[in-house]
């Protein structure tokens, strides 16, 4: 099959899509609601920088413009280093900051993309004591400079932020809040002369970081993310797969299924305090699960893991129809709710064994494996499908992978 | 151009990207939509290149669209938007195929190769899109195809015919 014969099945895959006809007069109602919904935002960023005693963001918005031409930075003046900064970049290279960090010289760097209107942004690094241009390329409007940042030295331990005229905020590190959100704190960064050069705790196998940039608040792109994540072997970019299961009994909880942001309600997956995204994660992990079904009174009952860096968190929520569910957390897969086994092929899996509260039974899930689960000693009884939510009396579970021999679980 | 101008010109090339990433018509419209409000908001300060913007969102969003595809289940090929007309059956068994393939492919795979050869993009604005470098692109174009050829050979190549 020839290159040609793949463009043309992707063609006439994708052929007869269009667009519906109201599509823009939708696009501006959302966009006018998303305006609003990010001024409420912002103004509780204000609040809390106002109330930590922070930096007023208003001092950082009025912050000089530095992409006016000249070249800034503490080493902006060699401009020998500028022109081997260049000749490192490729043809049509701008300067744009250059300074002196740790592992010696970083720059800011654009140059033309071929495409009209559009520059490349990145950065080049001293390695081994000579310039290299990052793996990265961002794609900025032509003759600006947008927030980015990079890490350098050989233990990507400095980090290089381009701040932009409206600054950036930084964060060290997160944790897990008692409701399994991602808890961050900001501050922001002073920087000097366009950028800030900031030594920060090596990353081991993940990144902790995150950066926050503008008024509106934005995700600040990483340059050598990719290179960072891929000397811990993990940047394979296998997302684990996430499976919706519908349990026994789902219909008529569910007969008029949630749309727009009911439909988020129901998902952690969708909602930004569980998913950190300013932060710079991997997408490795366990399988997802997000099983939806009811309780025996008849309301709509989900439980939902979220993958995080290899990690997973899970979560419950009931409620009925119309309702706003409360978010439950029930804590990490790795502390109790999930275990390991091997199946015939020598490939790890995780067994999902996550008892709900309120005696809603347990929550039970191993991809391509059989499963059935018993009271005590008494006869086992099967389940259909990958996953369960078995009554709250089981004491054990059975998951029989397709090669290799059964794993008994005990139910706690 | 304006905003709206460029919702006019450019939604249907968009749109076909956006399915092609997604494997799914409901989501890539919401994808599109979702996007262009983003861009509608920040129109002034992305005007200038704005289909590279565009294209930049719709990857990132696909990703995690595809990771959290459950909210709105995916619309099973051969329902009422797919059902296979007399004059199109072959159509719908292509797409049928080429979606199915897509779906099995990593993610950056299936951007690689939905940009590099349904959006005719050269690969310095494939690795724009992606944020990664070209070489990366290009890997992962090659190992995308390689599999798209093992998956979409049989099917798609009439009998008799030397892949």
């Amino acid at each position: 099959m020839t290159d040609t014969e793949i463009r043309d099945v992707l063609n006439r895959a994708a052929g007869d899509v269009n667009p519906a006809p109201d599509l823009l007069d939708r696009v501006r109602a959302g966009g006018h609601r998303r305006v609003v919904r990010r001024r409420v935002a912002l103004g509780g960023a204000l609040a809390v920088v106002a109330a930590g005693g922070l930096a007023p963001l208003a001092r950082r918005r009025s912050a000089p413009a530095m992409f006016d031409g000249r070249i800034r930075g503490d080493l902006a003046g060699d401009t020998e280093l500028a022109g081997r900064v260049k000749n490192a970049y490729g043809p049509g290279s701008q300067v744009r900051w250059i300074g002196d960090t740790p592992y010696g010289p970083v720059a800011a760097v654009t140059k033309p993309s071929g495409t009209p209107g559009y520059d490349f942004q990145s950065f080049v690094e001293t390695v081994g004591g000579e310039l290299r241009p990052a793996d990265g390329a961002t794609m900025v409007p032509e003759g600006s400079v947008q927030p980015a940042a990079m890490l350098a030295g050989p233990d990507r331990d400095v980090l290089v932020v381009i701040t932009g005229p409206s600054g950036v905020t930084y964060s060290e590190k997160f944790s897990i809040d008692a409701a399994g959100r991602i808890a961050r704190t900001f501050e922001p960064l002073i920087e000097t002369d366009g950028a800030v050069v900031l030594r920060i705790p090596a990353p081991d196998s993940f990144l902790p970081i995150a950066l926050r940039s503008g008024e509106v608040p934005d995700t600040v792109w990483l340059a050598n993310l990719e290179t960072v994540v891929d000397a811990s072997g993990r940047a394979d970019n296998q997302l684990p797969p996430r499976i919706d299961w519908s349990l026994p009994g789902r219909e008529k909880a569910w007969r008029d299924e949630p749309t727009g942001s009911e439909k988020d309600w129901w998902d952690v997956g969708t909602q930004p305090a569980y998913l950190d995204p300013f932060g710079y994660h991997t997408w490795t992990g366990p399988t997802e699960w997000h099983l939806s079904g009811a309780t025996a009174d008849g309301r709509r009952l989900v439980v939902q893991t979220l993958q995080l860096d290899g990690r997973a968190r899970a979560f419950w929520m009931t409620g009925r129809a119309g309702e706003k569910p409360r978010v439950n957390y029930l804590g990490r897969l790795e502390d109790g709710l999930s275990t390991d086994a091997t199946d015939g092929f020598g490939e790890t899996f995780p067994i999902l064994h996550a008892r709900l509260p309120q005696q809603l039974g347990v929550a039970v899930a191993a991809l391509n494996c059989q499963l059935r689960f018993r009271v005590r000693g008494e006869a086992w009884l099967p389940i259909a499908g990958h996953a369960a939510v078995v009554p709250a009396a089981a004491t054990e579970l059975e998951a029989q992978p397709r090669q290799g021999r059964a794993i008994r679980v005990s139910l706690p | 151009m304006g905003f709206d101008d460029f919702v006019r010109s450019r939604s249907t090339g968009l749109l076909r990207v956006a399915y092609l990433l997604t494997g799914d018509r409901h989501a890539a419209e919401d994808l599109l939509q979702e996007v262009l409000e983003q861009m509608y908001v920040r129109w002034r300060r992305i005007d200038g290149a704005p289909e590279a913007y565009a294209r930049k969102a719709l990857v990132n969003r696909a990703t995690n669209r595809w990771r959290a595809r459950a909210r709105r289940p995916e619309t099973p090929l051969g329902d009422q938007h797919e059902q296979p007309e007399p004059d199109h059956g072959e159509d719908v068994a292509i797409r049928s195929a080429v979606l199915a393939a897509l779906r099995d492919l990593p993610a950056r795979q299936r951007a690689a190769v939905v940009l590099r050869y349904l959006d005719d993009l050269p690969v310095h604005e494939v690795a724009a899109a992606l944020g990664c470098s070209e070489g990366t692109v290009k890997s992962n174009a090659a190992r995308g195809l390689d599999r798209l050829r093992r998956e979409l050979g049989p099917s798609l190549i009439p009998e008799g015919v030397e892949l």
